[in-house]
């Protein structure tokens, strides 16, 4: 019995591990931190696996982990020690490109973790308010006021941006 | 501009791949994960059911209660060093530590942990040197415990009867009476504490030697043993969580149960859960003392219409005296592990290696060319009562048989 679990949650996490390690590469903006997120929900479903699996909605609950473990590595902040310990990532060494992601990673990270996380599920993975909500395990009105107030704080940070303000013909 | 096109176009710039190779290792995932199902085993029917499980354990919360006793349990102290040693590993190519006993000197673990990488034989090492090497009794194996007679405990698929408890002594398993079930743990007087018949109808039981016929541990009515996991203390006190269905959903609850030499049982109180969660409590094991147990905080995802875990604290109750302590919140998220728990998540990326010592930290030494910080995780996965030895193992991940697994021991005064 346990060799045919085994064989589901292999298929399972073998097709979901790219999208998992997107997700958590987009809230985290960095790799090593991401694939340790995964990892760290991957296990987490392993361990839940022979009761989640007859959930409905697998994907929502793995995401849900995969969110949790993200805010939950923004409260322990221990993962500054991490990433200090770490190689740079690839991607924040390509110059050019790389400053205007550092400032906009600086500018998020200075937002409230669960503000970060509704920003980048929803505008950067694409996810709906519904889906948010549900992710978070909030209602959709809380997923509409963080965004409103995640926004509102990068607002201070850096202005509206720059490719709106000419398309808007704003000053 | 709306703030839907505000965020759009603030944060495409973010809009992308990571480009490096993954670094995710499933099997690691699957090892450890199934060290963690093993302490979860038994919610009842189903993912909701157990979820469910949780919910009015935090109205049953107490608040802990101990002011006519206000010596607690001592620790022992804070080693001020230690060297670090490879564990002998015989001819095999890779092993893991899987745990050790009380005082430090026994160990048992795991060669070519990684499966179809070669043979898989129990191994056990007493004062550091490779003692026992004995063929698996069957498939499935799980070995949870080991005394300071170098007696151990486990669980095998016989492909039999199916899952039996299992003890290992003088060189050789043989299972335990009682058919199918579980062994979690053996005290240093050879008593052994599980669980008999399958996973729909455990019942809990205490073996007062490894011939001995198992006996029942009384439950309260209306309770099935809750989870897999059952600390015996010294004593012979053993402590589990039990499930209680009473009349429906909104009177289930997880509580944990003592069970005393003298044949009675009690439930203990739970230390608080935070505002707007609900929490259950996971028995790990006894140490000088105190037994440990992992606080499962749950909130609910109203998405899912479930209570999902939000978190899991390391705590520890004074049986005696009532008294329940948090050890740090903080450093039980860092590196620091506690071998009991199943936690052994590993500590890699130049984070030096740590475990408990009640609420303190000790911080573990690793150098070449026995480990590279840079690229090593280390694990700890027993260490004694009075923190003079710790062991563990060292990998790096992935199924790759040319990275082994390197079984390592601590010596700290």
């Amino acid at each position: 019995m346990e060799n045919g679990t085994d064989a589901a949650y292999l298929a399972y996490v073998n097709g979901r591990i790219p999208a998992l390690r997107r997700i958590a590469y987009l809230l985290s903006g960095d790799e090593h931190q991401a694939d340790d997120l995964v990892q760290e929900t991957i296990t987490k479903l392993y361990a839940r696996w022979p009761r989640i699996s007859a959930v409905d909605n697998v994907d929502a609950y793995t995401h849900t982990m995969l969110v949790r473990a993200f805010l939950d590595e923004k409260r322990r902040g221990w993962w500054r020690v991490r990433l200090f310990g770490s190689p740079p990532d690839h991607a924040a060494n390509v110059a050019g490109i790389a400053e205007d992601r550092a400032m906009l990673r600086g500018a998020l990270a200075k937002v409230a973790p669960r503000q970060q996380a509704v920003l980048v599920l929803r505008y950067l993975c694409d996810q709906s308010v519904a889906e948010v909500a549900e992710m978070l395990g909030c209602s959709e009105g809380t997923v509409k006021s963080q965004t409103r107030h995640g926004l509102d704080a990068l607002r201070k940070i850096l202005g509206e941006p720059r490719s709106v303000q000419r398309s808007g013909g704003a000053r | 501009m709306n703030d839907d096109e505000y965020g759009t176009v603030l944060l495409r710039p973010l809009r992308v791949e990571p480009v490096g190779p993954p670094q995710i290792d499933v099997a690691r995932a699957m090892r450890e994960g199934r060290r963690m199902r093993r302490r979860r085993w038994a919610f009842g029917g189903g993912f909701l059911a157990a979820i469910v499980a949780a919910l009015v354990t935090g109205s049953l919360l107490i608040a802990p209660a101990a002011p006519h006793r206000p010596v607690l349990p001592p620790d022992p102290p804070l080693p001020k060093s230690c060297t670090l040693a490879a564990l002998p590993m015989g001819n095999y190519h890779s092993a893991e530590v899987g745990g050790g006993d009380s005082t430090g000197r026994w160990h048992f673990g795991l060669s070519n942990p990684v499966v179809n990488t070669g043979p898989q034989h129990t191994l056990v090492w007493h004062d550091g040197a490779l003692v026992g090497d004995a063929a698996l009794p069957g498939a499935d194996v799980d070995l949870t415990g080991i005394n300071s007679s170098g007696v151990i405990v486990g669980e095998a698929n016989d492909h039999k009867t199916g899952i039996r408890p299992y003890v290992y002594r003088n060189g050789k398993f043989s299972p335990l009476k009682g058919g199918v079930g579980q062994a979690s743990a053996v005290n240093d007087a050879g008593t052994i504490v599980g669980r008999l018949g399958d996973d729909a109808h455990p019942i809990p039981v205490r073996w007062r030697s490894p011939d001995a016929e198992p006996e029942r541990l009384r439950m309260p009515a209306g309770g099935t043993i809750s989870y897999h996991h059952l600390a015996i203390a010294p004593d012979g006190t053993v402590a589990g969580a039990v499930f209680l269905r009473a009349a429906g959903p909104a009177t289930e609850s997880t509580v944990t149960y003592l069970w005393l030499p003298d044949g009675t049982a009690r439930q203990i109180p739970a230390p608080p859960a935070p505002r707007d969660t609900r929490a259950y409590l996971e028995p790990l094991t006894f140490r000088n003392g105190w037994l440990y147990a992992e606080q499962v905080i749950t909130e609910k995802n109203a998405g899912l219409n479930v209570y999902a875990i939000a978190d899991e604290q390391l705590v520890r109750y004074d049986p005696a005296g009532g008294t329940w302590q948090r050890i740090d919140g903080d450093k039980i998220k860092g590196p620091a592990q506690f071998p009991p728990s199943g936690r052994s998540y590993g500590t890699g990326g130049g984070i030096r290696p740590a475990v408990f010592v009640g609420p303190a930290v000790l911080e573990l030494p690793w150098f070449m060319p026995l480990a590279d910080p840079e690229v090593d995780y280390a694990r700890v996965q027993s260490i004694s009562n009075d923190a003079h030895t710790v062991a563990g193992d060292l990998n790096r991940g992935g199924n790759d048989p040319t990275q082994p697994f390197r079984p390592i021991i601590w010596h700290c005064e």
